[in-house]
C-alpha cells in the first residue's frame, strides 16, 4: 500500500516547474535582434552569426524579459532559502494557525501487525 | 519536396526516438528498485517517480536545448567554450523551425503514447492467453491449462496501474510544458490534451 509519501514528492516537484519556464522566457523575451534593435553581422564562417545576448544585459536594459527575470530571481530565493524566509514571516507575521497544526507530529506506538493477534489467530491466519 | 519530407522523417524519428528512450529508462529504474531493497512500497514509488522524471525530463526537455546550443564564440576559454557545440547563438527563427518542431511533435507523440502502450501490453496479454489456450481467439479462461492459481491470475488479470510511472510522466508534461511553453504556446493546449 502506498501512503501519501509519492503526491507529496511530486507536489513539491511541481514547484519548480514555472522556475524553468521563468528562465527561458526571460532568455527569450530579452532578444537583442527583437527589443533592442540590434543587428547582428553575418559571418561567413559560421551558420548563425553572433546575437550580442549576454547574461549582463539583464542587469542594465529594460526588455519585456526583465520583470520574468526578476521573477525567476525571487524564485529562485525562496526555493534555496525557503525554511530562512518561513523563519523571518514567523517573527515578523502571525503564523497561520494550520502552519503550526502541521508541524506538530503525531507518534502512535501501535504494536504490529503480528503482536495485535493472540496465539491461535497467528496460527489461523498461517494456515489460511 | 524530397527535402522536406527528409527534414520531417527525421525530426518525428528523433521525437519517437526520445519517446523509447525514456519508455527504456523508466524499465531501467523499475528494474533497478528491486535490488534497492526500500523499507516500504511508499519509498521505492517515490525513487522510481523521481529518477524516471529526471531522466525523461532531461532527454526530453534539456537534451533539445543544449545539443544545439552554442557558446563556442561567445566564450574564448575557460571550458564553457567547449560545452554547447551546437550551432545556435540564440532563439532563432530557425530554431523554432528545427529544435521547436521537435518539441512540438515530441509532446504531441506524448498525448497517444499511453494509447500505444496499453495496446502494446494488451497484445502481450493476448499473447499468453492464446498460448495458455491454444486458441486464436482466446475467449474462453475456463478451457485454461495453469496449473495454479497464481498463474492463472497472472494470465488473466488486467493490467497494473502504475501509479509512479503516471506521475511522473505527468510531471514531464508539465515540466516541459512549463519550460517551452513561454516560447511554443502551443505547447499549453496540447498538454491539455
Amino acid at each position: 500500500m502506498y501512503d501519501d509519501t509519492l503526491t507529496k514528492v511530486c507536489i513539491k516537484t511541481m514547484y519548480a516547474a514555472p522556475v524553468f519556464g521563468l528562465m527561458l522566457a526571460s532568455w527569450a523575451y530579452s532578444n537583442q535582434q527583437v527589443f533592442a534593435n540590434f543587428a547582428p553581422a553575418l559571418d561567413k564562417n559560421w551558420v548563425y552569426p553572433l546575437c550580442n545576448h549576454t547574461f549582463d544585459q539583464f542587469f542594465y536594459q529594460l526588455t519585456p524579459g526583465t520583470p520574468l527575470f526578476i521573477g525567476l530571481i525571487c524564485a529562485i530565493i525562496s526555493c534555496v532559502f525557503q525554511n530562512w524566509l518561513r523563519i523571518l514571516s514567523g517573527k515578523f507575521f502571525n503564523r497561520p494557525e494550520a502552519d503550526k497544526v502541521s508541524k506538530m507530529k503525531i507518534v502512535e506506538l501501535l504494536p504490529p501487525f503480528s503482536e495485535a493477534m493472540k496465539t491461535y489467530q497467528k496460527k489461523m491466519f498461517v494456515k489460511e | 519536396m524530397t527535402g522536406f519530407v527528409i527534414f520531417n522523417v527525421i525530426s518525428q524519428s528523433v521525437s519517437i526516438f526520445i519517446i523509447m528512450l525514456n519508455f527504456i529508462a523508466r524499465l531501467f529504474f523499475m528494474c533497478l528498485a528491486e535490488y534497492v531493497g526500500f523499507r516500504n512500497d511508499s519509498e521505492k514509488a517515490s525513487f522510481i517517480t523521481t529518477t524516471v522524471f529526471v531522466s525523461a525530463f532531461f532527454q526530453t526537455g534539456w537534451l533539445c536545448l543544449v545539443a544545439p546550443w552554442s557558446t563556442s564564440r561567445e566564450f574564448d576559454e575557460g571550458g564553457v567554450n567547449k560545452l554547447f557545440t551546437g550551432i545556435y547563438t540564440d532563439f532563432n527563427p530557425d530554431w523554432f523551425a528545427d529544435v521547436g518542431y521537435t518539441i512540438q511533435y515530441n509532446m504531441i507523440f506524448n498525448i497517444f503514447w499511453p494509447i500505444m502502450e496499453f495496446f502494446m501490453y494488451y497484445g502481450l496479454r493476448h499473447l499468453t492467453r492464446m498460448w495458455d489456450q491454444r486458441k486464436w481467439w482466446p475467449n474462453a479462461p475456463e478451457k485454461t491449462r495453469s496449473q495454479t492459481l497464481s498463474n492463472f491470475e497472472k494470465i488473466y488479470l488486467g493490467p497494473l496501474f502504475l501509479v509512479h510511472y503516471k506521475y511522473s510522466f505527468l510531471m514531464n508534461i508539465i515540466f516541459c510544458t512549463f519550460m517551452y511553453g513561454p516560447l511554443l504556446p502551443i505547447l499549453f493546449p496540447i498538454a491539455l490534451c
